[in-house]
Order: C-alpha cells, then structure tokens, then sequence
C-alpha cells in the first residue's frame, strides 16, 4: 500500500493511468476500498498504472485541496481529465464504466 | 379618379367583406384560437372572429358596429393610448392587458394590433389579435407555487441535497448540505464534487467536514435536470450516529461487557469455525476451561464490586497469557474459555504445558503482590481437540468443563491433605 503524502507534481507521473483514491482511515472499509483497486488495475490496466492512496485522517489538509467532500473518492487523473468517482467501487462494471477504461483501453 | 375618405372607407369595407367571403378567410378565422377583430380606422369592430365573440360574452350581431373598447374594457384610455402607438409604429405586439368582458369577466391577455394599410397614406383599418392567457397565468401561478413549495421543501430538508452538473461541479447546495459538510453555500458552489458510481441506490459514504471531521452519509444520487441541463440530485442523510450505535451494538453482542474478552455467542461461532479450518489445516486446537476459584465467597464478604475486579484480573491474565491469535472468552459468572491453536509443526504439548505454567507463574505472581482483599485461585481443564472424532464445540467444552472439575477436586484434596 502506498500512503503519499508527498505526492508527485504531474510531470513526475510515469505511467499512463494514474489513480489517487481517498480514504478516511485504515477502517475495513477503506482497506476493501485499496484492496479493489488494486484488483481492478491488475487485472485491466496491467503494467500501466500507478497508484496514490491518500489517508485523509493523515492528511486532512489535502482533502480541501482536492475537493474531497465524501469518500472512498476515486481520482483518475490520467489519461485525460481528471475523473472523480464517489462511492463503493467493489462494483468493477460500474467502476471500469465510470473510469471509461473500456473506451480508453480498448 | 379622385374619391373622397368616405368613399375610400366604404371601398375597403366592401373590399374586406369580398375577400372574406372569397377567400374563404371568414371559416378560417373561426378556426383560429386567438380572437381576431377587424376594426375599421377610427377602432370601429367590423368583423370578429368566433373566439372573438366568446371572449366578449355577445354575439357578434351586438359587437359590430361597437367601438372595440366598448368591446374590451380596460383601463380608462387604454384604446386611445394603444391606437396612438399603432399609428405610430404600424403595429403592437403581445401587450399585456386585462379585459373585462361584456360579462365582466377579467381576463388576461396579450394584445396585438396592426395596421392594415392600402396606399402608403391610407390606413384602411386594424387587424387586433388577443390571446386569452388566463390558462397560461394559471398554470404559471401554479408553477411558482410549485417552484415555491420545491424550494420550501428543499431548503428546509433536513437530508443535504446538492445538485452535481454533467461536469460534477456542485451548482446548488441546500442548508442542511452546507450545514453537514461544514462548508458555506458559496465554498460549495462550483466545487469540483466528482460523479457518485451508483445512481437510484443507497450506498454508505464517509462524509469528510472542512475541519476534518468525519462524518457517515448515506448518499443517493438520482438523474434530475438542472435549467435545461442533465445533472444529478446528490441527497445526503447524516446516519453517523446511526452507525456509531450499529457498531456499538455490533461490538456488545460480540463482547463480554465487563471484560471485553469474546462473549459466550461469538466464542462458539469463532471457534466453530476454527475447529472446522483445523481439518484442513491440520492445526492442533485445544480448548482450555478455566474458573475463577471462590468467587461467591468473594461477591459475598466484600461484595460485586471486588467480584468484578478478581474477574477483571482474570481477564487480564488471560490476555496476558495467551497469544493474540488464540480465542478467549468469560462464558458467564466466573467461567472462562480459551481455545489455542497451534501449528501442525509446532508441539502443542509441550505449548499447552508452558501456558498452564506461566498461567500458574502469573496468578502466583499477582497473588504475591500486597494491595487487594482476595487471593486469586484458577481451576484449570485441558482438553485437545480431534475433529475426526467430534467437532461439536458443546462436547469439548464439556470435556474441558470435567477436567477442570477434576483439578478443583485434586487441589482441594491436596489442601485437606
């Protein structure tokens, strides 16, 4: 698990999908939340991936940041966009639909 | 040929009545919604439609001939004032005025006028149009009313209800939303808030406060419209209490209150399933009955209180003791459980021996040191687990429950020896 506070500026990012999840604390919920996406990445994005969890309890302040109201909060922050997902992403349909992995890796 | 006004007037009425009748216009007026009067230059009602006869509650034989605000009454002048502009303009269009009609019926309408001109320098009459709106006024009023009652019922919610656009960005946020995320109205609007990953179902969030509380929501987000725009209604309902105690509960029925070791309901499942991973495992599991010696005669000459404290002792020796993995439990009153499991590799024997020593080493220990009223005495029963014989929990128990007995038994012999 990686827990970053000191987070890499964007020209540091070295993969082509990058993917910061939030979470508040190292609670059942949260440790199924990074447990997901690791799952996810592996099995869909092999090898080109790269992940940040934050730990808002850690690190309050980046929750005013980077907008973060409620978590676990999905960022996708490449390719593309930024995306920001909210909720349970035990979900992998819905998940890799609203990351739009199909659309970008296929 | 040079004719006087009078007879240019009387041209363009037999003129008008020709094209009426010729082309058919007179049906297709009637067919029109919108009342439609043909006034002659100086506001006189030549021809009206059939709209234009109900709106002004007569029939058109009593409208003809009429000046057209004896038809529509208004306000003092209003003909005088609109004809003015008319002739100014050529022409008005969806004035809003309220007429009263020959019933003296009020009724709101638009009001368009044109003038109907056959030379540059010759008016040859007006063409009104009214629109009767008191439909459209009705429903607008009960739009707003609607819009107002939304409002309502939306500012005094108490479940916080923001609206995300396609972008996700927060266009609006309720009171009870600012109120939850601890944020004003004006930090949230325009706030990046992102796309919740489940629409039309309940999912639990962990609502994060601008002081960094955290918070519990339950969060359900529903396709909503937002000026003409596809956006999402995000309601969010503070059910962090309701988890806190749903936890609390959660933990209670698992937990013996007053120790906090498993309770006897959560041992049997735990160890019921222990028992079971043993087969596969091939783990040596051994159940462990331990009682607190005398403890009715403690609760009975220096009370519950003291009860409590040998049994919180206990409890605390236990988890001294025993490994974190192994399950300890107060069954009830002044019985204990533990259940040890011990690797295929390891020798469980020789384990079970140690911890019966350091168990003995402990009390020993504790009973040495001044400060309490009683003196604590375990009674010990070792039972090893074989789950190709049994593995009904409730029969190793026992098992232990009897061996236990019988080392109460022994050290009481060897006392009265």
């Amino acid at each position: 698990m990686l827990i970053n506070p000191d987070r890499p500026k964007e020209a540091e990012y070295t993969s082509n999908w990058v993917m910061c999840l939030y979470v508040a604390g190292q609670t059942p919920k949260s440790l199924a939340a990074i447990a997901n996406l690791h799952r996810l990445c592996n099995k869909y994005l092999a090898g080109q991936f790269q992940i940040e969890i934050i730990d808002l309890l850690e690190y309050p302040e980046l929750a005013e940041g980077d907008n973060i109201i409620a978590v676990p909060t999905l960022v996708r922050k490449r390719p593309g966009s930024v995306r920001k997902i909210i909720g349970n992403i035990s979900d992998i349909e819905r998940t890799l639909a609203a990351l739009q992995i199909d659309a970008i890796v296929y | 040929m040079r004719i006087s006004a009078e007879q240019m007037d009387e041209l363009v009425h037999t003129l008008a009545s020709t094209m009426l009748e010729r082309d058919g216009l007179r049906n297709i007026l009637d067919t029109m919604l919108n009342s439609v009067f043909i006034l002659s230059p100086d506001g006189v009602v030549i021809h009206l439609n059939r709209a234009a006869s109900q709106l002004a509650d007569a029939h058109p034989s009593e409208l003809v001939g009429e000046p057209i605000h004896h038809v529509l009454r208004a306000e003092s002048c209003w003909w005088e004032l609109s004809l003015t502009e008319i002739l100014h303009q050529g022409a008005i269009r969806n004035r809003e005025v309220y007429f009263k009609s020959r019933m003296n019926r009020h009724i709101p309408t638009l009001f368009s006028a044109s003038v109907q001109r056959i030379r540059d320098d010759h008016i040859a009459g007006i063409i009104c149009c009214v629109q009767d709106v008191s439909e459209h006024i009705r429903l607008r009023e009960a739009l707003k009313n609607s819009h107002d009652s939304f409002q309502a019922i939306v500012h005094k919610s108490v479940d916080g209800i923001i609206i995300v656009d396609q972008d996700g960005m927060v266009c609006f946020a309720n009171p009870a939303a600012v109120f939850l995320l601890g944020r004003n109205s004006q930090e949230m609007i325009g706030m990046h808030f992102g796309h919740p990953l489940i629409v039309d179902e309940s999912t639990e969030v962990d609502i994060i406060r601008k002081n960094g509380d955290v918070g519990v929501a339950e969060m359900r987000a529903v396709a909503s419209n937002w000026h003409g725009q596809n956006a999402l209604l995000v309601s969010l309902r503070d059910v962090t209490e309701n988890v806190r105690l749903r936890e609390q509960l959660q933990q209670l029925s698992m937990e013996d209150p007053l120790t906090g070791l498993h309770n006897r309901r959560s041992f049997m499942l735990l160890a019921e399933q222990e028992v079971k991973a043993s087969t596969r495992t091939g783990n040596h599991v051994a159940m462990i009955f331990i009682d607190l010696d005398g403890m009715k005669a403690i609760n009975d000459t220096l009370g519950h209180k003291v009860g409590d404290h040998a049994l919180l002792e206990t409890a605390s020796i236990l988890r001294k003791v025993f490994r974190k993995s192994d399950l300890l439990s107060r069954q009830g009153g002044d019985e204990f459980l533990a259940l040890v499991t011990n690797k295929e590799t390891d020798d469980a024997e020789l384990h079970n021996t140690q911890v019966l020593h350091r168990l003995e080493h402990e009390v020993f220990y504790r009973n040495s040191q001044s400060g309490r009223l009683y003196t604590l005495s375990l009674s010990i029963g070792v039972v090893l687990i074989d789950p190709s014989l049994h593995t009904d929990i409730e029969y190793y128990i026992q098992q232990a429950d009897i061996a236990m007995y019988q080392a109460k038994k022994n050290k009481r012999m060897c006392r009265s020896q």
